[in-house]
C-alpha cells in the first residue's frame, strides 16, 4: 500500500508543531514517537531522509502512516502489526524465528542479538525492497517476506559428516590429504546454500552525504552523551552516529521495559537505578538543544586511513571526515560455551529486553545471568509479563547442554535433571563492543583473571594518538554511570578545560567483573558464520596452529559477516592466554553493498 | 662451530619453502621470524597463480613453478585447495589483442599455450559480467588461485616434522660479519650462528641487507585487496580487465576476491586500508559487474609488493656481497605462486650442490651487468 498525500494546511502545522526546529526533515517510519524524542535537536539525519531526503512528499507519508495497521504476510500466513514494529519483533512475535539455516550445514540459526550484522543468507526478501536486514527494517505498509535459504541437500551431508570431519571451512579433512580434490571442491562449492548473484537485486539507491565535523562521536549511548555534553558545553562542534534510532543504548531499551510495565509489578530499587540513569540519558540529550552538535542515525562501518569513516543508512552512506574520533559504542554479551549454543531462541538479554519490550517474548524463557545488571533486566521483563526464571549460580555451572531440533526446546544439566524451555536467554559477563574501536588502532588485550578485554586507554579515554579516544564499556574499565562520568572527562579533555576533566574522573568507578566461567562444551560454537566449535580450536592446537591470527587463518573464526562481533571473546577465551591480543580486525566493520561505495566513488570523482 | 648450516631470515612462504628443502637435504636450518610465520606478505596476497608472464625467464620460471606448487599437497599433506579455472584477460584495444597474439606464441614455444578469444565467445564464457566493448580475450587453462594460507600451514608443518628450528617473533636487528664473511644473526642480544644466511624477508630484505653492508634494489608498495560476502559460486576463472584497472575471482568460500591494479602507496607505510582504494574499486567492479550491486563488501586489507626495477625477483648471491649471504626475495607481487619452487632452487644453490639453470636469470648482479628480465605483466 502506498500513500502519497499533499501537503495541507492543517498537516503542515501538525508537522511544524512536532518538528519545531529540524533543519532537516527528521521524521522516519516511526513518525510521532520518534520526532517526540529527537524533538529539540539541531539536525537529524534518519536513514529515510537519505533516501527521500528533504522530500516533503515521504514526511507526510512517514508521520500518516503511523495510523496505519500494515499487514505482514510469510509463506500464505498473514498477520496485523503495529505500525513502525521492526520486522524480526514481528516475526519473532508470530513464531518465526528460526528462519535460516546455516550456510555450511543446515543447522537451523536464528537471530542472537541486534547487535550482530546478518549475511544475506540471513536477511529476509520483502516485496520491493530486495533482502533486508530484519533487525533494522521497520514495518510500516503491508510487506510479504520471504525466507530463502533453506538447507541444500549437500550442506545437510555435510552436517551429518561433521562429527567425523570438523567442521569449520578450512579444517575439514576431506580437503586435506589433496585426493580427489576436484569432487571434494564441487561439493563444497555447490552445497553451500548462498544466495545466487543473479538472485540480487541491486538495492535502491539512495544518496551519499560528505560531511566534515571537529569531533565524531560513535555511539549514544551513556558514555557517548556525557562526550556530547562536555563538548557542547565548551562550544565544540561534533556530531554523534547511533545506530538504533534512539539515544541512550542499553538504557533505552530498559526504558520501554519499564514504561510498559506496570508500576507497581517494577521492583522499587530496579525502577529508581533505571530512573537515575534515564535522567543522565535526559540531560545527555540537552547537548543537541544549542544545535551546535548533530546526530546522525546510521551504522559506523569503520575508519579509513585518510581519517575519513562511513556511517552506512538504510541504502546510503555518508562519508565523514573528523579531526578527532571517539568511540563509545558499548559492550555485549557474548554467548556461553554451552553445547546448542548455535539454535533459534538462544538470544543475548539486550536482545530479549527488545523483544519483551514490544511483548514479543513469549512462553517460558530461562535468563543465565552472570551480572547484575542483567539480573536486573530479567527482573524487568518479568515486570513486563514474561514467563522468566533465572538460573542460580550452581545451576548456570552443572548446564550440559541446550536440546532442540528446529529451535531451543530444553536444557539438560549434569545431574540429569531436564528444564522445558522456549528461550534461552544469556547474560553473561559483558566484553566491550571493541571491533570498531580496534580497528581504528586502541589496542586491546585479554584479562584471563577478570575475563575480560581491556582497552590500552588511560583512564580519561585518551590513546597514545591524540585524535583517537575511547570512552565508556568500549573500554572494558567502567559501565553505565561511570561511563557518563568517563564521557565528560573526555569530553572535557578534548576542549582542554582539564579542571573540569580531572573534577568528572573523580566520579568514574572501575567495573567490577566476574570471574571466567568454567564451562566450555567441545561442541559449543564458538563462530556462527563459519560454523566454527571448540573443538576445532582444539584441532588447530594440535596441529600446531597457535594464537589468534592462525587460528582465525585456520579455522575461519571472525572471518564471516558479523566481522568477529559475536564470536570474537569466545574465541580469545578458548585460545585462553592472559595478555592475548585479538586479531586484527578489518574493515568494513559493518558489511556494506557494492553500490553504496561504488556512488560514493562516483561522487568522489 | 655454528649451530646451524643455513639460518633463514623471514618465515613467509619463500623463506618456510627454503628453509624445508634445506632441511630436506639434511641441512640443520634455524628460521628467523619478526612475527608469526606469514604474518608479513604471505597471508595478505590475492592467492593466484598463473605461467603467463611477459618475460620468457619468468614463464619458463612459472612453468616448473605451478607443478610444484600443485604437488605440494603430496610434500606437506596440506591441500593448497587450488582452483584450476584459469586466468582471463578481457581485452577492449587491439594493441593489446596484438600483444597477446605475439605472447601466445612464446606461451606455446614454452608448452603452455592459451586460448585467444574474440569479443562474442568473451561475453558468452562470462554472461555475468557487463564489459561494453571488448573486442576479445585470452583465456589461460593453466592459471589458477590457490589459498597462501594453506602454503604456510603445510611447510610449518612439514617443518615441524623435520624438527626444524622455527623462531617466530625474533626480529633480527644485527647480522654477524667475520672478516668478509657471514656468520650468524643478532635477535636482540642473542646471537643465532650459522654457516651462511638467507634473506627471505620481502620488502624488509633491503633494510636486512644493508646491515650486512649489502644494497639490494627492492621498494615497497602497500597494494589492497577485498572480499565480499559469500555468493553461490559462479565464477570460476581469475579475471583481469586491463582497461579498466581492475580483476577479481571468486574463492572457494564464495566470496568475490578482488582489487584495482593501479593504486598503490610507495614505501613501508602502514598496513591500513584507504576509504580512496575502497570506492574506487567498488566503482570500478561495479561497472563491470552491475549484478554485485547488492552484494556486500566484507573484508579488506593491505599488503606490500616488494618491487625490483625490473618486476622480477632476485635470488642468488653477488658476486661482491659477503661469503655465505644468500637472498631470495623481490618477487614484485608474485611471491606466494613462486614460493615452493623458489625454496627448492634455493636449497640446491645454497648447499652448494649447484646453481639451477631456472635461477641464473634472476641474479642480484643482473642489474649492474645490464640483463634485467622486464616484466610488465604485473597486476
Amino acid at each position: 500500500m502506498t500513500i502519497n498525500l499533499t501537503p495541507a494546511g492543517q498537516n503542515v502545522s501538525k508537522l511544524k508543531f512536532l518538528l519545531p526546529q529540524c533543519g532537516v526533515s527528521c521524521v522516519d517510519d516511526s513518525g510521532p514517537q520518534r520526532a517526540r524524542h529527537f524533538g529539540h535537536s539541531g539536525c537529524v539525519w534518519s536513514l529515510s531522509d537519505l533516501k527521500r531526503s528533504r522530500d516533503s512528499q515521504y514526511t507526510y507519508y512517514a508521520y500518516w502512516s503511523a495510523f496505519l495497521v500494515p499487514r505482514v504476510r510469510v509463506q500464505k500466513v498473514s498477520f496485523e502489526v503495529e505500525s513502525g514494529t521492526p520486522l524480526d519483533v514481528a516475526l519473532y512475535k508470530e513464531g518465526w524465528i528460526s528462519y535460516r539455516s546455516s550456510v555450511k550445514f543446515g543447522r537451523p540459526r536464528g537471530i542472537a542479538d541486534a547487535s550482530v550484522d546478518y549475511g544475506d543468507n540471513l536477511c529476509v526478501q520483502v516485496t520491493g525492497e530486495g533482502l533486508v536486514d530484519p533487525t533494522r527494517y521497520r514495518v510500516v505498509r503491508d510487506v510479504e517476506v520471504a525466507f530463502g535459504h533453506r538447507a541444500t541437500a549437500g550442506s545437510r551431508i555435510s552436517e551429518r559428516l561433521r562429527r567425523f570431519f570438523g567442521a569449520g571451512f578450512q579444517n575439514n579433512l576431506l580437503m586435506r590429504g589433496g585426493v580427489g580434490w576436484n569432487v571434494t571442491r564441487r561439493v563444497i562449492t555447490g552445497s553451500a546454500n548462498l544466495e545466487q548473484i543473479s538472485h540480487f537485486r541491486p538495492a535502491e539507491l539512495s544518496k551519499v552525504e560528505f560531511l566534515k565535523v571537529g569531533n565524531l562521536i560513535v555511539g549514544g549511548g551513556l558514555a557517548g552523551l556525557g562526550v556530547a555534553v562536555a563538548l557542547d558545553a565548551c562550544g565544540r562542534d561534533f556530531a554523534l552516529v547511533e545506530s538504533s534510532g534512539v539515544l541512550g543504548g542499553r538504557v533505552e531499551i530498559v526504558r520501554r521495559l519499564l514504561n510498559a510495565a506496570p508500576s507497581t509489578r517494577a521492583p522499587n530499587d530496579d525502577a529508581a537505578e533505571i530512573r537515575s540513569l534515564l535522567r543522565l540519558i535526559e540531560s545527555g540529550s540537552a547537548a543537541f538543544r544549542s544545535g551546535r552538535g548533530r546526530l546522525i542515525e546510521g551504522t559506523f562501518t569503520g575508519f579509513y586511513e585518510e581519517k575519513i569513516g562511513l556511517v552506512l543508512c538504510s541504502g546510503a552512506a555518508i562519508a565523514v571526515s573528523f579531526d578527532n574520533i571517539i568511540f563509545a559504542n558499548g559492550s555485549r554479551s557474548p554467548v556461553p560455551l554451552l553445547k546448542g549454543n548455535d539454535l533459534p531462541g538462544v538470544i543475548s538479554i539486550d536482545y530479549a529486553a527488545r523483544l519483551a519490550a514490544h511483548g514479543a517474548l513469549r512462553g517460558k524463557t530461562i535468563l543465565y545471568s552472570e551480572d547484575k545488571w542483567s539480573s536486573l533486566v530479567g527482573r524487568l521483563m518479568a515486570a513486563r509479563g514474561a514467563d522468566i526464571e533465572e538460573l542460580v549460580q550452581s545451576d548456570r555451572a552443572k548446564i550440559a547442554s541446550i536440546l532442540g531440533q528446529r529451535r531451543v526446546e530444553a536444557v539438560v544439566f549434569t545431574d540429569g535433571r531436564r528444564k522445558s524451555l522456549s528461550n534461552f536467554v544469556y547474560g553473561t559477563c559483558r566484553q566491550p563492543a571493541l571491533e570498531l574501536p580496534a580497528q581504528a588502532g586502541v589496542g586491546y588485550s585479554w584479562v584471563a583473571a577478570a575475563d575480560i578485554l581491556r582497552a590500552e586507554v588511560s583512564i580519561n579515554g585518551s590513546t597514545a594518538l591524540p585524535w583517537l579516544w575511547a570512552v565508556g564499556s568500549v573500554t572494558g574499565v567502567c559501565e553505565l554511570e561511570a561511563s557518563y562520568h568517563q564521557g565528560l572527562a573526555a569530553g572535557y579533555a578534548l576542549s582542554q578545560d582539564d579542571g573540569r576533566s580531572r573534577a568528572e574522573l573523580k566520579l568514574v568507578s572501575v567495573r567490577d567483573s566476574a570471574p571466567a566461567p568454567t564451562t566450555k562444551s567441545a561442541d559449543a560454537f564458538v563462530c556462527t558464520c563459519e560454523d566454527v566449535t571448540v573443538r576445532d580450536f582444539e584441532v588447530a592446537a594440535k596441529k600446531g596452529i597457535l594464537g589468534p591470527e592462525k587460528t582465525k587463518r585456520f579455522t575461519g573464526w571472525g572471518t564471516g559477516v558479523c566481522q568477529g562481533k559475536h564470536c570474537l571473546y569466545n574465541g580469545l577465551r578458548t585460545l585462553a592466554r592472559d595478555g592475548a591480543s585479538p586479531y586484527t580486525q578489518r574493515l568494513p566493520i559493518t558489511p556494506t553493498p557494492f553500490v553504496v561505495l561504488a556512488r560514493l566513488g562516483e561522487n568522489a570523482k | 662451530m655454528s649451530d646451524y648450516d643455513v639460518v633463514v631470515v623471514g618465515g613467509g612462504g619463500v623463506g618456510l619453502s627454503t628453509a624445508y628443502h634445506l632441511a630436506k637435504k639434511g641441512l640443520r636450518v634455524c628460521i628467523l621470524e619478526k612475527n608469526y610465520l606469514g604474518s608479513g606478505s604471505s597471508t595478505r596476497n590475492a592467492g593466484g597463480f598463473r605461467v603467463h608472464f611477459k618475460a620468457e625467464e619468468n614463464v619458463r620460471y612459472m612453468v616448473a613453478g605451478r607443478k610444484k606448487l600443485l604437488s605440494l599437497p603430496k610434500e606437506t599433506g596440506w591441500n593448497v585447495t587450488p582452483i584450476t579455472g584459469g586466468y582471463f584477460w578481457v581485452l577492449h584495444n587491439e594493441q593489446a589483442m596484438q600483444e597477446f597474439r605475439e605472447l601466445n606464441r612464446m606461451w606455446a614455444g614454452q608448452g603452455v599455450p592459451g586460448q585467444l578469444l574474440g569479443g562474442k565467445e568473451v561475453k558468452e564464457r562470462l554472461p555475468t559480467l557487463e564489459l561494453g566493448a571488448t573486442i576479445g580475450g585470452f583465456f589461460g587453462p593453466q592459471d589458477g588461485g590457490f589459498h597462501h594460507d594453506l602454503v604456510v600451514f603445510g611447510y610449518q608443518a612439514a617443518l615441524r616434522r623435520l624438527r626444524v628450528d622455527v623462531r617466530e617473533y625474533s626480529p633480527v636487528d644485527g647480522i654477524i660479519l667475520e672478516g668478509d664473511k657471514v656468520t650468524g644473526a643478532k635477535v636482540g642480544s642473542r646471537e643465532i650462528r650459522g654457516e651462511k644466511l638467507v634473506i627471505c624477508a620481502g620488502a624488509w630484505t633491503p633494510a636486512l641487507s644493508r646491515l650486512a653492508g649489502v644494497d639490494i634494489p627492492i621498494s615497497a608498495e602497500r597494494r589492497e585487496i577485498g572480499v565480499t560476502e559469500p555468493i553461490k559460486f559462479f565464477l570460476s576463472p581469475f579475471v583481469i580487465i586491463p582497461s579498466e584497472g581492475v580483476y577479481f575471482a571468486q574463492g572457494l568460500r564464495g566470496e568475490i576476491r578482488g582489487t584495482v591494479t593501479d593504486l598503490k602507496t610507495e614505501g613501508l607505510v602502514p598496513l591500513v586500508s584507504t576509504y580512496a582504494w575502497t570506492v574506487e574499486y567498488a566503482r570500478r567492479l561495479l561497472r563491470v559487474f552491475p549484478g554485485i550491486a547488492g552484494v556486500r563488501f566484507n573484508r579488506q586489507w593491505s599488503g606490500y609488493y616488494e618491487m625490483t626495477p625490473d618486476h622480477s625477483h632476485i635470488m642468488g648471491r653477488g658476486n661482491a656481497w659477503p661469503e655465505g649471504l644468500y637472498v631470495a626475495a623481490g618477487f614484485s607481487g608474485h611471491g606466494m605462486m613462486m614460493s615452493p619452487i623458489t625454496g627448492e632452487l634455493m636449497a640446491e644453490h645454497v648447499s652448494g650442490d649447484a646453481t639451477p639453470q631456472l635461477m641464473l636469470p634472476f641474479s642480484p648482479d643482473r642489474f649492474a651487468e645490464g640483463r634485467p628480465v622486464r616484466e610488465l605483466m604485473v597486476f
